[in-house]
């Protein structure tokens, strides 16, 4: 069991849970919550894939959102698109021409910070899953209120009075941008104010990530010292 | 991805294993997986596993017109999707033979049951009832899906409340949940699909009647019989869990999925409050900075006006940039950066080099050529004042736009060559009077 306590300040991120293999089909899965926010992403590849996506120096990689009720709206297809996006850079595409890598968000919860906490639980299931990857990505959202404070993480009460939300993604080598979306309006001082909070943030993500996976190790390594599995 | 085929001897293998009376898994013949229910903070949301098999079911409610042939009576709908996440071979849309029957089962067990009162969806007879939705996604599918499906929509039905509704007169009120506790729904019984599959000399089939095999009636009865047990025991299992529910939201514990993560389990990891040790202090000034910068960059890019801004930059020698003048409303226009700088040079100025007394503006159409001017010519006070009331309107418009970051479109005006030209007749010099539009493009937004 892992905890870490810091002392809050004004700027701190949801508490995060996960559990990686909750799905026994797919070949890797997470279940990932950030405060309210829950989501279970699965992914299924490197496998077979229908002749029109085929590509021939590449795995084409697809990517799901489902809603939790009714049918798919057009801001799910664009977190489907930038959930796309952001992984097939990510990804080591190269490695599996010919192949597709499906990655599946469907959302449990929603209380802020959705797209956040796909593209989180999408990087976790993919590091379940074992497909090679250049670097980790990690989200941060945080909003702007009307009296023009930054706040990181927001839930969906502080949403309410929001003047405008970004979300960023970065990377976990040189903490570039990968995708950023946002709504609302802002002034670019705004804007650079919360890209520096929010690239502070993403440390935290990519240390957690490190966290499970060497907890996962350890016991792996406790269990079977001599055989690797 | 197509369904993997079991192989014949893996099926000669399972049909003589059950043939002895033993399960793949160890369990006896009439013995269920485990049943396990977690509630979202959400009400009406919840997710049931059966073993491995997950399948998470949501209700909403909406308020709409009721059917002319029932005007008392709210409405239920039941969607199932079978996600891609729950088999690999699961395909978005295609409505496959599985799907149907599942989405045909649930209808029959919760709709046809009449398990819902509908008549206590009712707000204004023949104008406005609830209408309800029940989504349910199969997230793992490890069998006995119709099981699983059937206990997590009936959990998500008791589990859900709906808005609390006052009727006065002509209006009609939604009130909030949190201004007013929302009422849950009624519910007859609970009606629970128990699955059983019948094996007879090797063939498999389905209790309702699906598929093909010769079974006797004692059989049938049998299984009933069976299954109204099992049912019982479900129902027992889902009153618990809503009970250990309702208990944990009135004592105010945390709710949702973040329970059902077991965090002594391997995978499973949780961080509570993370805090973001960022100096904000010295946040402010960096941003300041950031944007600073940026904003000269972009001013030398596109809008290379300001050469107030870059005041130490204007002796350096400077590559081609456009840059943009503001004339009037509607119109402006790209000239190279280089261009500005010379023109500055060869303003002729008491102190510099060049002939005096003519008018400055002359020189910019002819001395685009000359690009041997010596560098040693220090643009004098007066050269800056010249242009900068050129350009002193584009400015503050520029100005403007550059900071405040709201403006999603620019105006730019585009400079006549006449406009430029201001009050030229001729020139002394020996370069051309070029016509300046060649020079650059003429962008128009």
């Amino acid at each position: 069991m892992y905890k870490m306590q810091i002392e809050s300040e004004e700027d701190c991120l949801r508490p995060m849970n996960c559990q990686l293999n909750v799905l026994s089909r797919s070949d890797g899965s997470a279940m990932f919550t950030q405060g309210d926010t829950a989501v279970v992403t699965a992914v299924f590849g490197p496998a077979e894939v229908k002749p029109q996506r085929i590509l021939i120096d590449k795995a084409s990689v697809e990517a799901l959102y489902r809603p939790k009720t009714g049918l798919p709206r057009v801001h799910d297809k664009m977190r489907e698109t930038l959930i796309r996006n952001t992984c097939s850079t990510a990804l080591l595409v190269t490695l599996h021409p010919r192949t597709s890598i499906s990655i599946i968000v469907q959302e449990m919860q929603d209380s802020g910070g959705l797209l956040a906490c796909a593209v989180n639980a999408a990087c976790l299931a993919l590091i379940n899953s074992g497909i090679a990857m250049k670097f980790l990505v990690a989200a941060v959202s945080c909003m702007i209120d009307h009296e023009d404070n930054i706040l990181i993480d927001p839930n969906s009460k502080q949403l309410k009075g929001s003047k405008a939300s970004l979300t960023f993604v970065f990377d976990s080598i040189k903490k570039n941008i990968m995708a950023c979306h946002t709504t609302g309006r802002f002034t670019q001082l705004q804007y650079e104010e919360s890209l520096l909070k929010c690239r502070n943030g993403s440390d935290k993500i990519f240390s957690f990530y490190r966290e499970i996976v060497r907890k996962v190790h350890q016991e792996h390594d406790r269990m079977s010292p001599t055989c690797r599995t | 991805m197509k369904e993997s085929m079991l192989s014949t001897c893996e099926k000669s293998f399972i049909t003589d294993a059950i043939a002895e009376g033993k399960r793949l898994d160890g369990r006896e013949m009439d013995e269920s997986r485990v049943m396990r229910i977690y509630f979202g903070t959400d009400w009406g949301c919840c997710q049931v596993s059966l073993g491995e098999t997950k399948v998470l079911a949501q209700v909403s409610c909406e308020v709409q017109k009721p059917k002319t042939t029932r005007p008392n009576e709210g409405m239920l709908f039941l969607n199932t999707e079978l996600s891609p996440m729950g088999s690999p071979h699961f395909e978005v849309g295609l409505q496959s033979e599985l799907a149907v029957q599942l989405n045909r089962l649930l209808e029959k067990c919760i709709k046809d049951s009449r398990c819902v009162d509908l008549e206590s969806l009712c707000i204004v007879a023949e104008e406005k009832v609830w209408v309800l939705r029940v989504d349910i996604n199969v997230l793992n599918h490890e069998g006995n899906l119709v099981a699983a499906a059937s206990a997590a929509a009936l959990t998500a039905l008791s589990h859900f409340r709906c808005p609390c509704v006052t009727v006065t007169g002509q209006e009609t009120v939604i009130h909030d949940p949190s201004e007013k506790d929302a009422v849950p729904l009624n519910l007859h019984h609970y009606p629970v699909c128990v699955s059983y599959a019948i094996f007879n000399k090797g063939e498999l089939c389905g209790l309702h009647l699906g598929g093909s095999s010769l079974t006797s009636h004692d059989l049938i009865l049998q299984c009933a019989n069976r299954a109204a047990r099992r049912a019982a025991e479900v129902v027992q299992i889902m009153k618990l869990a809503l009970k250990e529910d309702a208990d944990a939201r009135a004592a105010g514990k945390s709710v949702g999925f973040s329970e059902c993560i077991q965090e002594t389990k391997l995978l499973a990891l949780s961080q509570k409050q993370l805090g973001l040790q960022l100096d904000t202090s010295q946040l402010r000034g960096e941003t300041l900075k950031l944007v600073q910068k940026k904003n000269k960059h972009i001013m030398y890019d596109e809008k290379g006006v300001k050469v107030d801004s870059g005041q130490d930059d204007r002796d350096e020698d400077v590559e081609v940039e456009p840059s943009v003048i503001l004339l009037d409303r509607g119109s402006a226009e790209l000239l190279p950066k280089q261009k500005r700088i010379k023109t500055e040079r060869t303003v002729p100025t008491e102190a510099g080099v060049g002939e005096g007394g003519q008018n400055q503006w002359m020189k910019i159409e002819g001395d685009n050529e000359s690009l041997d001017e010596s560098d040693e010519v220090m643009s004098s006070p007066s050269d800056v004042e010249v242009i900068k009331e050129v350009s002193y309107e584009g400015n503050k418009l520029v100005d403007s736009i550059e900071l405040s970051g709201d403006s999603e479109e620019e105006e730019t005006v585009v400079l006549n060559a006449a406009d430029v030209n201001m009050s030229v007749e001729n020139t002394d010099d020996s370069g051309t009077s070029e016509n300046i539009r060649n020079w650059y493009p003429v962008k128009q937004w």
